[in-house]
Protein backbone atom coordinates (compact mmCIF):
# COMPACT_ATOMS: atom_id res chain seq x y z
CA UNK A 1 0.00 0.00 0.00
CA UNK A 2 1.52 2.92 -0.89
CA UNK A 3 0.38 6.09 1.14
CA UNK A 4 -2.85 7.60 0.27
CA UNK A 5 -1.12 11.23 0.27
CA UNK A 6 1.21 10.07 -2.33
CA UNK A 7 -1.53 9.17 -4.10
CA UNK A 8 -3.95 12.07 -4.10
CA UNK A 9 -0.85 13.94 -5.55
CA UNK A 10 0.08 12.24 -8.44
CA UNK A 11 -3.62 11.49 -9.58
CA UNK A 12 -7.39 12.58 -8.88
CA UNK A 13 -8.50 9.92 -6.35
CA UNK A 14 -12.08 8.91 -6.61
CA UNK A 15 -14.70 9.98 -4.23
CA UNK A 16 -17.51 7.55 -5.03
CA UNK A 17 -19.21 9.46 -2.70
CA UNK A 18 -20.06 12.41 -4.69
CA UNK A 19 -20.62 10.92 -6.96
CA UNK A 20 -24.29 11.11 -7.59
CA UNK A 21 -24.37 14.84 -7.35
CA UNK A 22 -21.26 14.92 -9.66
CA UNK A 23 -21.81 12.89 -12.58
CA UNK A 24 -25.70 11.21 -11.90
CA UNK A 25 -27.43 14.51 -13.87
CA UNK A 26 -24.91 13.35 -16.81
CA UNK A 27 -25.17 10.00 -16.51
CA UNK A 28 -28.77 9.72 -16.19
CA UNK A 29 -29.41 11.91 -19.56
CA UNK A 30 -26.24 10.00 -21.48
CA UNK A 31 -28.81 6.33 -20.56
CA UNK A 32 -31.82 7.69 -21.02
CA UNK A 33 -30.78 9.17 -24.64
CA UNK A 34 -29.73 5.56 -25.58
CA UNK A 35 -31.73 3.07 -23.97
CA UNK A 36 -35.53 5.53 -24.40
CA UNK A 37 -36.05 4.33 -20.92
CA UNK A 38 -36.70 6.20 -17.06
CA UNK A 39 -36.33 2.55 -15.59
CA UNK A 40 -33.61 1.16 -17.71
CA UNK A 41 -31.40 4.62 -17.36
CA UNK A 42 -31.73 4.34 -13.85
CA UNK A 43 -30.56 0.42 -13.38
CA UNK A 44 -27.80 1.11 -15.89
CA UNK A 45 -26.41 4.06 -14.20
CA UNK A 46 -26.52 2.15 -11.02
CA UNK A 47 -24.72 -0.27 -12.68
CA UNK A 48 -21.84 1.43 -13.93
CA UNK A 49 -21.36 3.57 -10.50
CA UNK A 50 -21.15 0.27 -8.68
CA UNK A 51 -19.17 -1.03 -11.43
CA UNK A 52 -16.88 1.73 -10.55
CA UNK A 53 -16.86 1.63 -7.70
CA UNK A 54 -15.81 -2.08 -8.29
CA UNK A 55 -12.58 -1.35 -9.99
CA UNK A 56 -11.90 2.19 -8.73
CA UNK A 57 -8.28 0.72 -7.39
CA UNK A 58 -7.77 0.68 -11.74
CA UNK A 59 -8.65 4.33 -12.27
CA UNK A 60 -5.64 5.83 -13.92
CA UNK A 61 -6.18 9.38 -13.88
CA UNK A 62 -5.14 9.54 -17.07
CA UNK A 63 -8.92 10.73 -17.85
CA UNK A 64 -11.50 12.41 -15.97
CA UNK A 65 -13.36 10.77 -13.58
CA UNK A 66 -16.25 11.39 -15.53
CA UNK A 67 -15.28 10.28 -18.57
CA UNK A 68 -14.10 7.14 -17.02
CA UNK A 69 -17.56 6.64 -15.25
CA UNK A 70 -19.21 7.19 -18.75
CA UNK A 71 -17.34 4.30 -20.22
CA UNK A 72 -17.95 2.46 -17.53
CA UNK A 73 -22.09 2.98 -18.33
CA UNK A 74 -21.73 3.01 -22.43
CA UNK A 75 -20.35 -0.78 -21.79
CA UNK A 76 -23.33 -1.36 -19.69
CA UNK A 77 -25.34 0.04 -22.16
CA UNK A 78 -24.04 -2.12 -24.83
CA UNK A 79 -24.48 -5.35 -22.89
CA UNK A 80 -28.24 -4.71 -22.13
CA UNK A 81 -28.45 -4.23 -25.98
CA UNK A 82 -26.32 -7.47 -26.37
CA UNK A 83 -28.86 -9.06 -24.08
CA UNK A 84 -32.27 -8.40 -25.23
CA UNK A 85 -31.11 -8.48 -28.54
CA UNK A 86 -30.09 -12.34 -27.57
CA UNK A 87 -33.18 -12.59 -26.13
CA UNK A 88 -35.10 -11.63 -28.36
CA UNK A 89 -33.63 -13.31 -31.53
CA UNK A 90 -34.12 -13.12 -35.54
CA UNK A 91 -37.85 -12.62 -36.34
CA UNK A 92 -37.25 -16.33 -38.89
CA UNK A 93 -40.34 -14.99 -40.73
CA UNK A 94 -38.96 -11.30 -41.18
CA UNK A 95 -35.76 -12.46 -41.88
CA UNK A 96 -36.67 -15.38 -44.27
CA UNK A 97 -39.29 -13.14 -46.55
CA UNK A 98 -37.58 -10.27 -48.69
CA UNK A 99 -39.92 -7.95 -47.68
CA UNK A 100 -38.91 -5.80 -50.78
CA UNK A 101 -40.75 -8.56 -52.53
CA UNK A 102 -43.78 -6.97 -52.75
CA UNK A 103 -42.36 -3.91 -54.35
CA UNK A 104 -40.65 -5.32 -57.25
CA UNK A 105 -41.68 -7.82 -59.86
CA UNK A 106 -39.97 -11.12 -61.14
CA UNK A 107 -37.46 -9.03 -62.91
CA UNK A 108 -36.93 -6.90 -60.02
CA UNK A 109 -38.44 -3.72 -61.37
CA UNK A 110 -40.67 -1.75 -59.66
CA UNK A 111 -43.95 -2.74 -59.07
CA UNK A 112 -44.86 0.71 -58.10
CA UNK A 113 -42.38 3.35 -58.63
CA UNK A 114 -41.90 5.76 -55.05
CA UNK A 115 -44.05 8.92 -55.69
CA UNK A 116 -42.96 12.33 -56.38
CA UNK A 117 -42.62 14.09 -52.95
CA UNK A 118 -41.70 17.79 -54.27
CA UNK A 119 -40.73 20.56 -53.41
CA UNK A 120 -42.17 19.40 -49.39
CA UNK A 121 -39.05 18.07 -48.49
CA UNK A 122 -36.98 20.45 -47.28
CA UNK A 123 -39.38 22.81 -45.88
CA UNK A 124 -41.39 19.56 -44.39
CA UNK A 125 -38.62 19.86 -41.52
CA UNK A 126 -39.69 23.26 -40.42
CA UNK A 127 -42.73 21.22 -39.08
CA UNK A 128 -43.22 19.72 -35.74
CA UNK A 129 -45.87 16.93 -37.13
CA UNK A 130 -42.78 15.97 -39.73
CA UNK A 131 -41.09 14.92 -37.03
CA UNK A 132 -43.84 13.13 -35.23
CA UNK A 133 -44.36 11.02 -38.24
CA UNK A 134 -40.90 9.92 -38.78
CA UNK A 135 -41.17 8.83 -35.03
CA UNK A 136 -43.60 7.21 -35.54
CA UNK A 137 -42.36 5.22 -38.69
CA UNK A 138 -39.26 4.39 -36.82
CA UNK A 139 -41.34 2.73 -34.29
CA UNK A 140 -43.65 0.76 -36.54
CA UNK A 141 -40.40 -0.86 -37.56
CA UNK A 142 -40.13 -4.55 -37.01
CA UNK A 143 -38.13 -5.00 -33.47
CA UNK A 144 -34.58 -5.98 -34.67
CA UNK A 145 -34.96 -3.40 -37.86
CA UNK A 146 -35.72 -0.90 -35.40
CA UNK A 147 -32.91 -2.05 -33.06
CA UNK A 148 -29.90 -1.90 -35.99
CA UNK A 149 -31.26 1.51 -37.70
CA UNK A 150 -31.50 3.24 -34.50
CA UNK A 151 -28.00 2.58 -33.25
CA UNK A 152 -26.48 2.94 -36.55
CA UNK A 153 -28.53 6.39 -37.54
CA UNK A 154 -29.39 7.92 -34.14
CA UNK A 155 -26.65 6.92 -31.64
CA UNK A 156 -24.03 7.16 -34.42
CA UNK A 157 -22.31 3.91 -33.78
CA UNK A 158 -19.90 2.58 -36.05
CA UNK A 159 -20.66 -0.29 -38.51
CA UNK A 160 -17.95 -2.35 -36.51
CA UNK A 161 -19.66 -1.56 -33.13
CA UNK A 162 -22.82 -2.01 -33.92
CA UNK A 163 -22.03 -5.58 -35.71
CA UNK A 164 -19.89 -6.25 -32.40
CA UNK A 165 -23.11 -5.09 -29.89
CA UNK A 166 -25.53 -6.76 -31.44
CA UNK A 167 -23.42 -10.15 -32.97
CA UNK A 168 -23.93 -9.71 -36.79
CA UNK A 169 -21.72 -9.66 -39.90
CA UNK A 170 -21.27 -7.09 -41.94
CA UNK A 171 -23.24 -7.89 -44.41
CA UNK A 172 -26.22 -8.89 -42.24
CA UNK A 173 -26.23 -5.32 -41.19
CA UNK A 174 -26.44 -3.82 -44.32
CA UNK A 175 -29.03 -5.94 -45.70
CA UNK A 176 -31.04 -4.76 -42.03
CA UNK A 177 -30.28 -1.38 -42.97
CA UNK A 178 -31.60 -1.89 -46.51
CA UNK A 179 -34.88 -3.26 -45.42
CA UNK A 180 -35.19 -0.32 -42.71
CA UNK A 181 -34.51 2.40 -44.89
CA UNK A 182 -37.14 1.08 -47.61
CA UNK A 183 -39.46 0.41 -45.21
CA UNK A 184 -38.89 3.85 -43.88
CA UNK A 185 -39.05 5.32 -46.73
CA UNK A 186 -42.25 4.02 -47.66
CA UNK A 187 -43.88 4.52 -44.55
CA UNK A 188 -43.35 8.82 -44.98
CA UNK A 189 -44.40 8.53 -48.47
CA UNK A 190 -48.26 6.98 -47.26
CA UNK A 191 -47.98 9.02 -43.83
CA UNK A 192 -46.76 12.51 -44.55
CA UNK A 193 -45.87 12.79 -48.38
CA UNK A 194 -48.93 11.78 -49.99
CA UNK A 195 -51.05 14.08 -47.84
CA UNK A 196 -48.91 16.95 -48.25
CA UNK A 197 -49.33 16.23 -52.10
CA UNK A 198 -53.18 15.89 -51.47
CA UNK A 199 -52.81 18.99 -49.59
CA UNK A 200 -51.35 20.85 -52.47
CA UNK B 1 -27.48 -4.50 -66.09
CA UNK B 2 -28.41 -3.96 -62.53
CA UNK B 3 -32.31 -4.13 -61.90
CA UNK B 4 -34.31 -1.65 -59.72
CA UNK B 5 -34.17 -4.20 -56.71
CA UNK B 6 -30.12 -4.44 -56.72
CA UNK B 7 -30.08 -0.77 -57.20
CA UNK B 8 -31.79 0.10 -54.52
CA UNK B 9 -29.81 -2.46 -52.03
CA UNK B 10 -26.62 -1.02 -53.77
CA UNK B 11 -27.84 2.67 -52.77
CA UNK B 12 -28.56 1.80 -49.20
CA UNK B 13 -24.96 0.31 -49.33
CA UNK B 14 -23.61 3.22 -50.71
CA UNK B 15 -24.87 4.58 -47.17
CA UNK B 16 -22.79 2.17 -44.89
CA UNK B 17 -19.61 2.25 -46.69
CA UNK B 18 -17.42 3.00 -50.08
CA UNK B 19 -18.92 1.28 -52.84
CA UNK B 20 -16.55 -1.14 -54.98
CA UNK B 21 -15.77 0.79 -57.85
CA UNK B 22 -17.31 -2.00 -60.50
CA UNK B 23 -20.79 -1.42 -58.49
CA UNK B 24 -20.60 2.08 -57.80
CA UNK B 25 -20.69 2.39 -61.67
CA UNK B 26 -23.35 0.02 -61.93
CA UNK B 27 -25.65 2.32 -59.61
CA UNK B 28 -24.45 5.52 -60.94
CA UNK B 29 -25.48 4.21 -64.55
CA UNK B 30 -28.73 2.83 -63.29
CA UNK B 31 -29.43 5.95 -61.37
CA UNK B 32 -29.11 8.31 -64.76
CA UNK B 33 -31.34 6.04 -66.52
CA UNK B 34 -34.08 5.04 -63.89
CA UNK B 35 -36.44 7.64 -62.68
CA UNK B 36 -38.01 5.55 -59.67
CA UNK B 37 -34.62 4.16 -58.52
CA UNK B 38 -33.41 7.93 -58.64
CA UNK B 39 -36.39 8.87 -56.67
CA UNK B 40 -35.71 6.36 -54.09
CA UNK B 41 -32.11 7.16 -53.62
CA UNK B 42 -32.72 10.88 -52.86
CA UNK B 43 -35.42 10.18 -50.64
CA UNK B 44 -33.64 7.71 -48.95
CA UNK B 45 -30.54 10.25 -48.62
CA UNK B 46 -33.13 12.76 -47.51
CA UNK B 47 -34.12 10.68 -44.80
CA UNK B 48 -30.62 9.77 -43.64
CA UNK B 49 -30.48 13.26 -43.39
CA UNK B 50 -33.39 14.22 -41.56
CA UNK B 51 -31.98 11.08 -39.13
CA UNK B 52 -29.42 13.35 -37.40
CA UNK B 53 -31.80 16.35 -37.04
CA UNK B 54 -33.97 13.69 -34.69
CA UNK B 55 -31.03 12.43 -33.18
CA UNK B 56 -30.36 16.47 -32.15
CA UNK B 57 -34.00 16.90 -31.41
CA UNK B 58 -33.77 13.78 -28.72
CA UNK B 59 -30.50 15.23 -27.52
CA UNK B 60 -32.17 18.64 -26.74
CA UNK B 61 -35.36 17.23 -25.21
CA UNK B 62 -33.12 14.80 -23.01
CA UNK B 63 -30.83 17.89 -22.01
CA UNK B 64 -34.04 19.40 -19.77
CA UNK B 65 -34.15 16.39 -17.63
CA UNK B 66 -33.14 15.62 -14.23
CA UNK B 67 -33.11 12.72 -12.58
CA UNK B 68 -35.96 13.04 -9.58
CA UNK B 69 -34.69 12.91 -6.19
CA UNK B 70 -35.74 9.69 -5.20
CA UNK B 71 -33.53 8.46 -7.95
CA UNK B 72 -30.53 9.65 -6.94
CA UNK B 73 -31.15 8.80 -3.10
CA UNK B 74 -31.64 5.23 -4.03
CA UNK B 75 -28.05 5.62 -6.13
CA UNK B 76 -26.68 7.00 -3.05
CA UNK B 77 -28.15 3.99 -0.98
CA UNK B 78 -26.62 1.78 -3.18
CA UNK B 79 -23.50 2.99 -3.39
CA UNK B 80 -22.93 3.36 0.54
CA UNK B 81 -24.62 -0.06 0.87
CA UNK B 82 -21.55 -1.45 -1.64
CA UNK B 83 -19.29 0.73 0.55
CA UNK B 84 -20.03 -0.83 3.61
CA UNK B 85 -19.53 -4.26 2.64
Amino acid sequence: MSGATDVSEKQPVLDPEGWVDRHGDCMYRFALARLRSPDLAENAVQEAMLAGFEAKDGFSGRSSERTWLIGILKRKIYDHFRKSYRERPIEDVEAAREPTDDLFDEHGRWKVGPAKWGVATEAATHRAEFWKVLGDCLKGLPDRLSRVFTLREIDDLDTNEVCKVLSVTETNLWVMMHRARARLRRCMEANWFETENEKA
Amino acid sequence: MLNCREATRLADEALEHRLPLGSRIGLKLHLMMCRYCNRYNTQVRFIHEAMKRYAEKEIEEINGVRPPEAMRERWRRCLKERGAE
